[in-house]
């Protein structure tokens, strides 16, 4: 082989060499940089779809839950809040009721035998039994608290008139008058499932009966 | 390029330390305390660089020189983080232009960055980037235990259990001192299960001595043999889960489950602890379907490299490749003559 064949199959291994060193060099380069370019595209995408990210990210601490589920606790507090403003205004709507009860009343000294009723207009069995759970801790007392709302009774005997009276057979008379159901104890008792209309006047009946016995 | 602007190599620690002290990016990587155990330990150059502003610090870049067969390449060993940090007066591509232009004419500059913290302008700035894997990072600001019975899934929950009926003594944040022995064996027996290069002793004492109360140990013990450790370490508001060893023979009992989750447990109960970190693991590995059931969200990491060309040096999917061989060969890459000189080499 005569050198000038050598020389140029030396020269044409060198280009193709160089050649495809700088077709990968710059197959290198490219996706590189299309990498580089989709990790800003990304960054930017997502600073766009979440808005303010330290906003966002503060946010959701607050609310203790991730940013993707912050859509719906917002929703369930907002409920919660509802929940509670209507309740709110329920037990506002049963203050001035019991304030004007009290203070049509003449003043009862606590200790001495006496009967108190006490109707919570709109308040449910849970206000009626919040209210007797005081009630139930005046010696000389007999009393009714009735829940106009579920209509529902809760009934307390002092201690001093232990004795002589006794809240489930009071509930028991309550019951055999207006229909419902209750029981309880010597000192506490609840009735319920009384039609509401009804429960106020027989309430009254009772009360009044067992102040004539005192 | 900003005029204004000038890189430094870092001198002024205090200048360091106000960039990075309260920034929200800072990691593990990019305190001094990292810093001085890698150069106590390995033979690379710090390169640490400060970018100023009329003589104010307005940006911190970490990093190491470390030897290339034909250049040097800038970049932070053995971590997943070596992004700049900015201060909020800084633009993102001036600095990062700056920087590119600080480089000397040969060195290769290696950022490695993550989706989370929001640099961008890269590509803009001429540099290329490699996809490097990813990390999982899970909000620690709420409850354990809600994350425990709705974050965590069911596979973990039940290797939790498994884990605490074999009854394993854990210790949350143990002292240092009188164990590292003890976790050093577990990390050989670890790297030679997997073929890689161990880290040389002594660069576990240096972390701790170097992090003081942020180095976070977590260990599992079957009576008094140690089964599984974790090193953590605390910076910027984030756990980095950075080193996890453990005792292949028990993985039945999922000690590797209970460390990993006394780590997040400590995290949440720490009032200055926002995030759990686990660490960069390819997709799809046995690692990350390991991290995937404590639900932290995946972040894409990428590395920036300028020259572009060099981005596919922080290409680490070429290790999985390997695996097959390099587990073979474990005894000899592990040997205490080589494993910690060729750690040295590969940088990662």
């Amino acid at each position: 082989m005569s050198s000038l064949t050598i020389g140029l199959a030396v020269l044409a291994v060198a280009l193709a060499g160089t050649t495809v060193y700088w077709w990968r060099r710059a197959g290198q380069v490219a996706t590189a940089m299309t990498t580089s370019r989709e990790r800003d595209e990304r960054i930017a995408a997502q600073s766009t779809a979440s808005g303010d990210q330290p906003t966002l990210a503060a946010a959701a601490s607050a609310a203790d839950c991730p940013p993707d589920e912050l859509p719906a606790r917002i929703e369930r507090f907002q409920e919660r809040l509802a929940e509670q403003a209507s309740e709110i205004d329920r037990l506002r709507a049963t203050i001035p009721d019991v304030a004007l009860q009290v203070s049509d009343r003449p003043a009862v000294d606590p200790d001495e035998p006496h009967v108190l009723t006490v109707v919570l207009s709109n308040g449910t069995t849970d206000d009626a039994q919040r209210f007797a759970d005081d009630t139930v801790d005046r010696p000389g007392e007999i009393a009714f608290v009735v829940a106009g709302r579920d209509g529902s009774v809760a009934v307390t005997v002092g201690e001093q008139l232990r004795d002589t009276h006794d809240a489930a057979e009071i509930v028991a008379e309550i019951t055999d008058r207006a229909g419902g159901g209750g029981g309880g104890s010597t000192r506490f008792a609840t009735a319920g499932g009384v039609d509401p209309a009804d429960l106020e006047s027989v309430v009254e009946a009772v009360a009044e009966e067992r102040r004539d016995l005192l | 390029m900003d005029a204004g602007l000038r890189v430094e190599p870092l001198s002024r620690t205090d200048d360091w330390r106000r960039v990075i002290d309260d920034h929200p990016n800072t990691t593990a990587f990019h305190t001094l305390a990292w810093r001085q155990a890698v150069a106590e330990c390995f033979d690379y150059e710090p390169a640490y660089r400060l970018v100023y502003r009329d003589g104010e610090p307005v940006a911190a870049l970490p990093g190491f020189r470390v030897g290339g067969l034909t250049s040097q390449v800038r970049v932070t060993p053995f971590c997943a983080y070596g992004h700049p940090l900015l201060s909020e007066a800084a633009d993102p591509e001036q600095v990062l232009k700056t920087l590119e232009a600080d480089r000397g004419g040969r060195e290769i500059l290696l950022i490695k960055d993550a989706d989370w913290t929001g640099i961008t302008g890269y590509s803009r700035c001429g540099y290329g980037g490699q996809a490097a894997g990813i990390t999982r990072r899970l909000p620690t600001t709420g409850d354990y235990d809600q994350a425990r019975e709705h974050v965590f899934d069911r596979q973990l929950r039940s290797g939790l259990d498994t884990a605490r009926e074999a009854g394993f003594a854990v210790e949350a944040d143990a002292d240092p001192d009188g164990c590292l022995d003890e976790i050093y064996e577990l990390h050989l027996a670890t790297v030679r299960r997997h073929g890689s290069p161990q880290f040389p002793r002594g660069f576990f004492d240096a972390l701790c001595d170097a992090f003081g109360e942020r180095a976070r140990l977590f260990l599992v013990r079957d009576g008094a043999e140690l089964v599984a450790s974790l090193l953590a370490f605390d910076a910027g508001g984030t756990r980095f889960l950075w080193n996890n060893a453990s005792d292949g023979t028990y993985w039945d009992q999922h000690p590797n489950d209970l460390v990993y989750a006394t780590a997040v447990r400590d995290a949440f109960e720490r009032a200055d602890c926002k995030v759990v970190d686990f660490g960069r693991t390819e997709p799809g590995s046995g690692v990350d379907r390991f991290k995937q059931k404590f639900g932290a969200d995946p972040v894409q990491l990428t590395t920036m490299a300028v020259p572009p060309r060099h981005a596919s040096m922080a290409d680490i999917s070429g290790y999985k490749q390997l695996q097959a061989i390099t587990r073979r060969l474990a005894p000899v890459i592990t040997h205490p003559a080589v494993g910690p000189r060729l750690k040295e080499w590969i940088h990662e």
